[in-house]
């Protein structure tokens, strides 16, 4: 509020505009990949064996999943919303798309019923946040519950196994044009579809422009409530598909996969330079945020790192490469 | 005894000068305050009032000059130390926490406690001691909750909440702003309580009427200087008015009638008995084709309220509105939008602008969503009309990336004006579009709106609260009052500047 009284004279304004792009500036601007720099750089030295094209492959499909639902969640984050469901939709989408194979051995109508359950998700969260007022992270933190919850019951916490060799070559093992591993290939196709998105698409725009200033936003006629919600779509689906990455990798369903991923999808995105406060961010540095985490539990595993140390140190590298970045304000 | 603490000096400022980029504020200006006043400024914006406010309360720094409190010579670079001369101001946005309940708001910061914890009780017994002080205490409990209190009794809590601080000083900007008439009169009795008590007030206000009820004497300010101050007894308010706009005759003629038939044709826009209890009562308006609409009114008359109900922010009790021929209900902005209404609204800030996105994204967005193929911006298409406002506007900035919270205050006016023009809205809605802008902005925009209506025949709606801009660009002046149209002017002999300043405040010739 002392903002109203406190505006600083112009000149002063102007003078901020015109920051001298130093080298450390330049460093902060750039910190998700900075980061990955250092990652590469320190394992590379530390770390037998995780220089090696066959690691770099072992690195894309692991990050896979983190990518994809970064790249919805980053949408979500620059509409200034949150999403903490997406572990438990990845879950129950898996588990959904299992049932549906199992019954009806068609890919089709598997990954269909998969991706409609992060629809559903998604709108309900959007809905509950627009029409119904309830912040964002408190409706999506009691979806996590509650969908965690539905993909435990419906089969009574059993693992559903899939055996459909089409499925498993399509979304898991298969490996595209003869070297491209297909996780690596959705994601590419993902990355791309949501960079698009963001970039060419007036829905993109109305996202910036929900996040940045609500307010502002709708007094220019954008449908803010209806960005919302199809962020939160946006993000579901992607939840979901990952789950169908997932559960095609392992030949299986179980329900309580994907536990704890909201934090590292959160952390990736954050890393890659999307501002919490929304308005701000790009796909391209959500994947650059992605393979920071990829990379450095790839190499704390080839170090022989439990994953407890893993855990640790991504909280560090996220606390340090946070506090480095550039702040917007400064 | 009383009297000689009367005559008591608490404050002298003396040769007070700030300059901004561009315009001198206040040129050498004294000001003197005596122990137990209330001594009201007038002037009309931009006079220089309340610059000299925020210098007094440490969020400008002058350029020269000195302050004299209570015999010392201080200086006051921060709020703090306004704080700690005991120099309180009542802003016109509440600072209150809601969620606390008023002994906690009033003594936030200030807390008490006992052996490292915090002692309601004493918090409290404190709080009835100076409600009761002030003859307030049978308005509300100490222990109510800011939020279930109305506007005025909060504006109360904010009074006590200063006059905790052992305020010796009190600066009132237009308190009566949001009030209603009920809470306006337990303000005035508030005033009377803290005269006794020995405080001082300065008491802001553009209410004429309220200056002679409750003030002791009137200090006028007129483009960066101080005209006059006198015994409130010792002058009328004719001749306030007079010293305020210094009975200048306006140089610049408003445009002549360019076109012979815009009476004929049907109105544009027509608002029939619009209610929005209690801040408007039954409000009927038309804006004609190719015409300069003005409606203006001290601050609180309602005009904020006929921008939002008419633009679908927010819905009134009752109304009707028919536009381009038919009737429209505008449930929101969007439906106002694509009946070919705009608005520019009064908050460029919060309502107008993305600050932390680029000039071109800011001024694309009402259009992205035209210009486009299958959900893809034809992101060329776009950029040209970007740019041709940008151009036509003459939009300073050094490239159409800049993000606009680093733009000044009247370029960023420039880029909410240019974002509209996209569109080629056909009435353009304005709510005091050159509101902390600099001169030479306010000029050009001022231009910009002529030639929107000569040269592009839209019609504009223009709220505004700076007379002079009223009388340069209105074809016809409609006069809010309390939220009621109490008076309509035709424009096209240019309008005396002290009709509209006694009409403002209620009196009709």
């Amino acid at each position: 509020m002392s903002d109203n009284t406190t505006q600083p004279a112009p000149q002063g304004q102007l003078n901020q505009g015109k920051k001298s792009a130093s080298f450390v500036r330049i460093l902060q601007d750039n910190i998700s990949l900075v980061a990955l720099v250092v990652v590469i750089v320190f394992f590379s030295v530390s770390a037998d064996g995780f220089l090696s094209l066959a690691n770099f492959w072992n690195i894309g499909r692991q990050t896979a999943v983190i990518t994809i639902i970064a790249t919805g969640m980053t949408m979500v984050i620059i509409s200034a919303q949150i999403d903490l469901s997406v572990g438990s939709t990845l879950a129950l989408g898996a588990m959904l798309t299992s049932i549906a194979l199992q019954a009806t051995n068609s890919v089709i109508i598997g990954v269909l019923v998969g991706l409609i359950t992060g629809l559903v998700v998604g709108l309900m969260i959007g809905i509950f946040v627009t029409k119904g007022g309830i912040p964002a992270f408190l409706a999506s933190l009691g979806m996590m519950g509650v969908i965690r919850g539905v993909a435990m019951l419906v089969t009574h916490t059993r693992p559903v196994v899939i055996y459909n060799e089409t499925y498993w070559r399509l979304f898991g093992d298969g490996v595209f044009f003869g070297f491209l591993p297909s996780a690596i290939f959705w994601t590419i196709i993902i990355l791309v579809i949501t960079h698009v998105i963001l970039k060419y698409t007036s829905l993109g725009r109305y996202f910036y422009a929900t996040g940045g200033n609500r307010q502002a936003a709708r007094f220019t006629g954008v449908k803010t409530d209806l960005t919302i919600i199809i962020a939160y779509i946006m993000a579901g689906i992607m939840a979901s598909f990952a789950g169908i990455l997932q559960s095609s990798r392992m030949h299986a369903a179980r329900p309580n996969i994907g536990e704890g991923m909201e934090l590292n999808v959160i952390a990736a995105v954050i890393l890659g330079g999307t501002s919490l406060f929304g308005g701000k961010g790009t796909i391209v540095g959500s994947l650059l945020g992605a393979l920071v985490i990829g990379s450095l539990n790839n190499g704390l595993i080839i170090l022989g790192f439990s994953t407890h140390v893993q855990m640790l140190v991504r909280g560090l590298v996220i606390i340090f490469a946070v506090m480095f970045a550039a702040s917007d304000e400064d | 005894m009383a009297e000689v603490q009367e005559q008591a000096t608490i404050l002298k400022m003396e040769n007070i000068k700030k300059a901004f980029p561009g315009v001198q504020a206040l040129k050498g200006v004294d000001f003197e305050l005596k122990k137990g006043e209330v001594h009201a400024l007038v002037g009309e914006n931009g006079a220089g009032k309340s610059t000299l406010m925020k210098i007094l309360m440490g969020v400008y720094e002058k350029d020269s000059g000195s302050i004299t409190l209570e015999g010392k010579q201080i200086e006051i670079p921060t709020p703090e130390d306004a704080h700690k001369h005991g120099i309180g101001m009542i802003f016109q946005e509440l600072s209150l926490v809601p969620q606390l309940t008023v002994g906690e708001n009033i003594y936030l910061g200030n807390e008490f406690k006992k052996s490292g914890l915090l002692s309601d009780r004493t918090m409290y017994k404190k709080t009835s001691e100076i409600l009761s002080r002030y003859k307030v205490d049978h308005y509300f409990d100490p222990k109510a909750k800011v939020f279930s209190l109305s506007r005025g009794y909060s504006q109360i809590v904010e009074v006590m909440k200063a006059l905790s601080r052992e305020t010796k000083l009190l600066v009132m900007d237009e308190p009566t702003a949001s009030l209603t008439k009920d809470e306006e009169e337990t303000l005035y009795q508030i005033i009377m309580n803290l005269k006794e008590q020995g405080v001082s007030i300065i008491y802001i206000s553009h209410r004429l009427e309220e200056i002679f009820r409750n003030c002791d004497r009137v200090t006028v300010f007129r483009d960066g200087n101080r005209v006059t101050t006198e015994n409130v007894n010792n002058v009328d308010m004719e001749q306030l008015i007079e010293l305020m706009t210094g009975r200048k005759v306006e140089e610049e003629r408003p445009q002549e009638s360019h076109k012979v038939q815009v009476e004929q044709k049907a109105p544009l826009l027509e608002v029939k008995n619009l209610q929005w209890q209690p801040r408007l009562q039954n409000v009927n308006f038309h804006v004609n084709h190719g015409e300069v609409l003005g409606i203006t009114g001290l601050m609180g008359a309602g005009k904020s309220e006929i921008t939002r109900t008419l633009f679908g922010v927010d819905q009134p009790d009752e109304g009707e509105v028919f536009f381009d021929g038919k009737e429209h209900k505008i449930k929101n902005p969007i439906d106002a939008i694509n009946a070919g209404m705009a608005l520019v609204p009064e908050d460029r800030r919060y309502e107008g602008l993305v600050l932390n996105q680029s000039v071109a994204d800011n001024i694309a967005l009402p259009l992205v969503g035209v210009k486009q193929n299958y959900g893809f911006v034809r992101q060329k298409e776009v950029m040209q009309d970007v740019m041709k406002q940008v151009n036509s506007l003459g939009v300073k900035t050094p490239t159409l990336k800049q993000q606009v919270r680093f733009l000044s205050g009247g370029n960023q006016q420039k880029v909410v004006v240019a974002k509209w023009l996209t569109r080629k809205p056909k009435l353009l809605i304005l709510d005091e579009p050159t509101v902390g802008v600099d001169v030479k902005t306010k000029a050009e925009i001022r231009g910009i709106i002529k030639d929107l209506v000569k040269e592009q025949d839209r019609s504009v709606l223009l709220f505004s609260s700076e007379l002079n801009e009223i009388i340069q660009l209105a074809d016809r002046i409609l006069i809010l009052y309390r939220g009621e149209i109490i008076a309509e002017y035709s424009n096209k002999v240019p309008m005396q500047e002290d009709v509209l300043h006694r009409a403002i405040q209620g009196i009709i010739q």
